[in-house]
């Protein structure tokens, strides 16, 4: 049976970052998440294993601490799941990532797709999809908003700023979904409970002969310093604090 | 030829990212697949607009030898206009050249010989500053560098294109919105809206302001009740009016990437702690059903 | 609320599977719920939807044995997964909680072959169910109660009318107490049997949408298969748990209003500054979260007894008294420090006083509780009737 893989990220919940009085970061205390997009893409995955007739995988490259996201990736879902375990996660750029994830892809072998989601919500570079394409010298189709099969071909629509797009490419083949695609639902109890019942994969960092260095350096993080008037009309009439608003937009010559 | 490579699909922005190419004081080589792109291009001041020509409709196809065409030709930078097909593109760029990409910067400069980049993370409220060397790949959204002018040479190059993929159909899509990227102003509705109907009321405001009326996502991709261009943040439109004007926006970073370069932002909302009023100029803390109309007949008046 | 100090810390560590479902019920309340619990508070109607995606998710088999089609979780799951419903919308979490009242009922009396009928159902969801107790003379005052019905061969002839039920108008069939030939039998009656009439009181203080109404019954025939095993004592403690519900209720309701009133009091400024920082408005705050502490505490041990097979019945009563009056108070104050924004519907904190209400009442009143709490200490307290001893 062949495999379609969903890859996923897991990130640091971007509502838990707390910024100290420098602008710095302090990432420390956030949770983990499944990289919101990436729940479109595993439940993508697993509708496209089922019009297949194949199975699907979740497919995660993250530090140990990501092991706490197998359960949840599997609630959605998918058969089985596998993990890179590796600390160079922590420093990974979208070079380093495509990498460690199509060596995966042909370790786990008779795959016909692979779906990821279109951007992670730390990050949001839209690398990974073409560039896993690139890797493995596949098909990849981006900015997906619905598929289908038909025998070994796939028929995607994509969404362009001024179209849609429909393509037709051959499996295997790389996808990156649009949220758009389906609406990723709450997993139920039960899904949850059964998680834990299914089978993962564990690779560490060695087994994949990948160069784990990556390309760009990171030299500064900060928070981004938001330069804005913030003046709030908050007390009194109605009227009155829609008269001081309209005469401080016509001061600003904005009217 | 070695020099900054070029690529967007949208022409103007090619320009600027010329102007980009020729500020940093490098060579400038566009690649266009577009006739009439390579003949407008051909004013952009480049040095070379190279007109590519091969046998697929999809410009993604060609991601894998427009990557061995910059490596023969000793590119320093390719840079690309962050568009859904340019963003592809460089990606698969940067994974045949196994290089170093940065993707939407939102700024980019050379120092000491290095590239150095800026771009925001997680949904916007963090910036991250990359050091670059080597070939690598950046993508650039629109607006952010000045086209400018001069002549350059068009030459047409063979190139060969990956054929697994083919092109079923293209369909507009009708627009039903005006293009919110060059909107003077904006009214931006969120998810505090009741009903459908209740789309009247900022209509009715973007009447009386001359705006065109924008939203947030879940008003686009949950309620439909807008169509999903006029989604208004990091996944959708990047706008840059003078006014925006939102009601009953919560204002939650992934949105408020997307209104940034506003000239003023104004915020409506019940809620005092609404994230959208740190990133407004001026806010008024109350319902919309009653200060929208009431703000639409105070200009209707004026 | 991860702002809250009370930051979810149970004694018991939960495992990732238990994490990973309040994480998805916390989920479900945040994006389905809560936007839809001042529209059932103001329309009063039974909200369907959400009972049937608590049904998808699982919620409605959460603690039932997996034999039965449940998931086999504990009760102290259940009471974490009651609270974090009722921090948004109580009165959804009173409609699962009488659901699962009437499941406690049957597990407790039933047979095996009763069990396997009304249990799957009930885990599933396919079926909401009641438990109709409460007469018009009292709910714990079965000396006065008139006789329910009588023996007829093997069955019983119902004739008699319960009041204040809970999904009396929704429920596919109903756990029904009373006193038969002296007595005290629990029986099923379902949807349809001839002789069987519902009706809902249409306008109550608060928990608005559940269905409270009476149960009527006219010469209804109940077969024998429907009649649960007759124990006159209901001193077992599996029928004490239904309390515990009632308590997270109160408990995740008191969170729900005092985090809203901890925002609102946190950006509303008096001479510029926050009136949260003014001493005596920030010791409120402080003790109303000790308070909603010290419940948790008490409801988590009572829970875990259960858990680990050696519940107290006691701790039960006292968890139900203390919890519910807690919510009260809390609901009350809260609204207080609200001034009039808090006396209006339209900002959403005045529901939570008018359900909270209702729990000191439900499931029997407090004074009970404590009435029951006075005899385990020896007092002698004169009961009419000897609930669990
Ligand atoms: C990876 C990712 C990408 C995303 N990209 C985008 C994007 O591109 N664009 C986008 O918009 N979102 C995006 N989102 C979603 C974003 O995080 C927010 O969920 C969304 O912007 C919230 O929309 P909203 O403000 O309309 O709704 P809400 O957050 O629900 O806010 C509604 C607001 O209305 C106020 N309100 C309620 N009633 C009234 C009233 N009567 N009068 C006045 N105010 C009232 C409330 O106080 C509240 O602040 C993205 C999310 C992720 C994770
Ligand atoms: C919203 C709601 C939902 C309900 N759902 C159900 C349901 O699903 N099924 C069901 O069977 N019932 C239900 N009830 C009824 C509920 O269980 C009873 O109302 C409750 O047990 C109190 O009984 P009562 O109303 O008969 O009060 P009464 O017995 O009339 O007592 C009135 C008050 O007198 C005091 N009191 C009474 N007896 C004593 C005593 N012995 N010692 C000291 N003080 C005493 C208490 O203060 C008590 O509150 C519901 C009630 C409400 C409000």
């Amino acid at each position: 049976m062949s495999k379609v893989i969903a890859c996923y990220k897991w990130v640091a919940d971007e509502t838990d970052i707390k910024v100290n009085a420098d602008s710095t970061l302090d990432i420390s205390k956030a949770k983990g998440k499944i990289s919101d997009y990436d729940r479109n893409a595993i439940e993508a995955a697993v509708q496209a294993a089922g019009a297949l007739g194949g199975t699907a995988v979740a497919l995660t490259f993250g530090t140990p601490k990501a092991k706490q996201s197998l359960k949840d990736a599997l609630s959605r879902g998918p058969a089985e799941a596998c993990y890179i375990n590796a600390e160079e996660a922590a420093r990974a750029d979208g070079a380093v990532t495509a990498k460690a994830l199509a060596a995966a892809v042909k370790k786990i072998e008779n795959v016909s797709l692979v779906v990821c989601g279109e951007g992670a919500s730390d990050t949001y570079a839209r690398q990974t999809a073409p560039r896993i394409g690139a890797v493995l010298d596949w098909p990849v189709i981006t900015s997906v908003s619905s598929v289908r099969f038909d025998g070994n071909a796939l028929i995607a629509v994509r969404r362009l700023e001024d179209c849609m797009q429909t393509v037709k490419s051959e499996l295997p083949a790389v996808i990156a979904v649009l949220p758009e695609m389906n609406s990723a639902p709450i997993p139920g109890l039960k899904a949850v409970l059964s998680a834990g019942k299914k089978p993962v994969t564990e690779f560490k960092a060695g087994d994949l002969g990948v160069d784990f260095a990556p390309k760009t350096t990171v030299s500064a993080l900060k928070a981004y310093a938001m330069n804005r008037k913030s003046v709030i009309f908050s007390e009194g009439e109605i009227a009155d604090k829609v008269k001081e608003l309209t005469a401080a937009l016509r001061k600003e010559g904005v009217l | 030829m070695a020099g900054i490579y070029v690529y967007s699909d949208k022409k103007d922005l090619a320009a600027e990212l010329v102007g980009f190419a020729k500020g940093c004081g490098k060579r400038a080589i566009v690649l266009t697949f577009d006739e009439r792109a390579a003949k407008d291009l051909s004013n952009s001041g480049a040095d070379k607009v190279c007109l590519l020509k091969g046998d697929s409709e999809l410009v993604e196809n060609y991601g894998k030898s427009i990557a061995h065409l910059l490596a023969e030709q000793g590119a320093e930078l390719f840079v690309v206009g962050a568009t859904v097909s340019g963003r592809d593109i460089a990606a698969r760029v940067a994974g045949y050249l196994d290089c170093a990409m940065v993707s939407e910067a939102s700024s980019i400069t050379y120092t000491d010989g290095k590239l150095v980049t800026e771009r925001m993370m997680y949904g916007g409220s963090v910036q991250q500053s990359e050091v670059l060397e080597g070939l690598c790949v950046v993508t650039v959204r629109a607006g952010k560098f000045e086209a400018i002018s001069g002549a350059a040479e068009v030459t047409t190059l063979e190139i060969s294109a990956d054929t697994r993929t083919t092109l079923v159909e293209r369909k507009d899509i009708v627009k039903e919105g005006a293009d919110l990227s060059v909107a003077e102003r904006i009214v931006c509705v969120g998810m505090a809206l009741d009903k459908r109907e209740d789309l009247q009321i900022a209509h009715d405001l973007a009447a009386v302001l001359g705006a065109e009326v924008g939203c947030t996502r879940g008003v686009a991709e949950e309620k439909h009740w807008l169509p999903v261009e006029q989604y208004i943040g990091m996944s959708g439109a990047v706008v840059k009016p003078k006014l925006y004007l939102s009601m009953g926006v919560s204002g939650q970073i992934q949105h408020v990437f997307g209104i940034r370069d506003s000239q003023i932002i104004v915020a409506v909302n019940t809620d005092p702690k609404a994230p959208i009023f740190k990133a407004a100029d001026y806010g008024i803390v109350g319902d919309m059903y009653q200060v929208i109309p009431l703000l639409t007949k105070t200009l209707k008046g004026a | 609320m991860s702002s809250l100090v009370t930051s979810n810390t149970t004694l018991s560590s939960l495992t990732d599977e238990q994490q990973l479902i309040l994480n998805n019920v916390r989920e479900f309340v945040q994006t389905e719920v809560k936007p839809r619990a001042p529209q059932i508070d103001k329309t009063a109607q039974f909200p369907h939807d959400l009972f049937k995606r608590c049904a998808e998710l699982g919620l409605t088999g959460l603690a039932i044995d997996e034999e039965y089609g449940g998931l086999g979780q504990g009760v102290l799951m259940e009471q974490l997964v009651m609270e974090e419903i009722a921090k948004e919308c109580p009165v959804l979490a009173l409609i699962l909680d009488a659901h699962l009242l009437s499941y406690r009922l049957i597990n407790h009396f039933g047979s095996k072959e009763q069990k396997k009928r009304f249990i799957p159902p009930t885990a599933s969801g396919a079926q909401i169910t009641a438990m109709a107790s409460t007469e018009a003379t009292g709910s714990t005052n079965f000396a006065e109660q008139q006789p329910m019905g009588k023996r007829d061969g093997d069955g019983i002839i119902l004739n008699g009318t319960k009041l204040f039920t809970t999904n009396s108008d929704v429920a596919g069939f109903y756990i029904v107490q009373g006193m038969v030939d002296g007595e005290f039998v629990n029986v099923i009656v379902e949807k349809g049997t001839p002789g069987l009439e519902t009706g809902a009181i249409d306008h109550k203080l608060g928990m608005a949408g559940s269905s409270t109404g009476t149960v009527r019954f006219k010469n209804l025939r109940v077969p024998k298969e429907n009649i649960l095993a007759e124990h006159s004592d209901v001193q077992d403690a599996s029928f004490a748990l239904c309390f515990l519900n009632i308590s997270s209720i109160s408990i995740g309701l008191a969170e729900g209003v005092l985090e809203k009133t901890k925002t609102y009091l946190l950006n509303r400024t008096r001479n510029h500054k926050p009136l949260a920082g003014f001493q005596v408005v920030a010791h409120h705050l402080a003790k109303m979260q000790t308070q909603i502490e010290l419940a948790k505490s008490i409801l988590e041990r009572a829970a875990k007894l259960y858990d680990e097979g050696r519940p107290d019945v006691v701790l039960t009563f006292m968890t139900k008294a203390f919890a519910c009056e807690m919510a009260v108070d809390v609901a009350n104050l809260c609204i207080q420090l609200h001034g009039a924004a808090g006396y209006m519907e339209e900002t959403g904190i005045a529901r939570y006083l008018r359900d909270a209400k209702c729990n000191t009442i439900g499931e029997i009143s407090t004074d009970i509780h404590y009435d029951y709490i006075a005899l385990r200490m020896g007092l002698p307290i004169d009961t009419s009737f000897p609930l669990f001893g």
